[in-house]
């Protein structure tokens, strides 16, 4: 909380200033949050990295324009989350990983060597972009659903539903390899 | 009656009112059933475990310092992109004003061309009838005579 009113604090003052001190400040206060989201979505902290650049910029640009409508941390926190998801759907679509998301064999051979984790990576992977987004920023960051609600833009029965057919479908998925 | 898999979620995740939360207490200790689910669910999310990313202070530098010169790269851009702009914007009114200018004179030019047509019309005219005036001829009289006599031979 007071994480929040201090980078309230520092948007007031970086929109009166322009200053790019009190940016880097802000830059500083986020950094670990944002690249802690991006990580969720990239397991991939070099991809973390170049999203939390990314988001960076989009937020120096955006701050200029920045009505104060929603929260500074939702409206950061939906950079990031959208700034991952495209950041994969790049990724996918050079078809580096395309292969060793959807093979179910691969995810079979997994079980083999008993590597928990993975799969559940790789399963998390496969909830539509919806689900994943609810799902990461419920149970990987501990957010409220009404902060949910706030960072996705959509109600919070809504933020429910995607929840729980997130993790009905993540069960499913473990379940059958 | 037992409760949903949605129920037993957000209770897992206590997004539920307090009013709710002690009757799901109170239904997951006296349904069995409830209680295995429950329990089920609690495992699978407990085992989806995350590491957390802690960066050192020389990683967090870095990559502000490598936001910070992008964002002056990108700015020096932008003030070049701005400074062009102008430019063009200066360059299109100018040229906006010159062809404002030309289409004023062409306008002006050409009432002027039409209206100096119309008198040169008129002044010929002018000159033809006054030239038919000079050349009436005797069978003209005559003809203007008969004309006169024929009118008067009408009883009134």
């Amino acid at each position: 909380m007071e994480k929040e009113k201090l980078l309230e604090r520092l948007v007031d003052e970086f929109l009166q200033d322009n200053n790019e001190k009190i940016f880097a400040q802000i830059l500083s206060l986020i950094c670990e949050d944002v690249i802690n989201l991006a990580y969720s979505f990239t397991y991939n902290l070099e991809d973390a990295k170049d999203i939390f650049q990314e988001v960076s910029l989009k937020i120096y640009r955006g701050l200029k324009k920045f009505k104060k409508r929603a929260k500074v941390t939702s409206w950061i926190y939906r950079i990031t989350v959208n700034a991952s998801i495209d950041y994969l759907r790049k990724r996918r679509s050079s078809s580096e990983l395309k292969e060793e998301y959807i093979k179910s064999n691969d995810i079979i051979s997994d079980i083999e060597r008993k590597d928990k984790e993975r799969i559940l990576k790789k399963a998390v992977e496969r909830l539509s972009p919806q689900q994943k987004k609810v799902f990461i920023l419920k149970h990987y960051h501990h957010f409220k659903i009404c902060k949910i609600s706030q960072i996705l833009g959509c109600s919070e029965s809504s933020v429910k539903t995607h929840l729980t057919r997130a993790i009905e479908n993540l069960r499913r998925l473990v379940k059958c390899v | 009656m037992c409760l949903s898999k949605k129920e037993l979620i957000l209770f897992f995740y206590k997004e539920v009112d307090e009013e709710k939360l002690a009757y799901y207490k109170r239904h997951l200790e006296s349904c069995k059933k409830c209680l295995m689910r429950f329990k089920e669910i609690e495992k699978f999310l407990l085992s989806l475990k995350k590491e957390k990313i802690a960066l050192s202070e020389e990683e967090k530098e870095e990559l502000i310092r490598n936001v910070l010169s992008k964002i002056e790269v990108s700015s020096e851009r932008i003030k070049i992109f701005d400074r062009i702009r102008e430019k063009f914007i200066f360059l299109a009114r100018l040229s906006l004003a010159g062809v404002a200018v030309f289409l004023c004179i062409f306008f002006f030019w050409q009432a002027k061309k039409s209206q100096d047509k119309e008198f040169s019309i008129l002044e010929t005219e002018m000159i033809l009838s006054s030239k038919e005036l000079d050349e009436i001829t005797v069978f003209d009289e005559e003809d203007l005579e008969n004309e006169v006599l024929f009118f008067a031979s009408f009883p009134y």
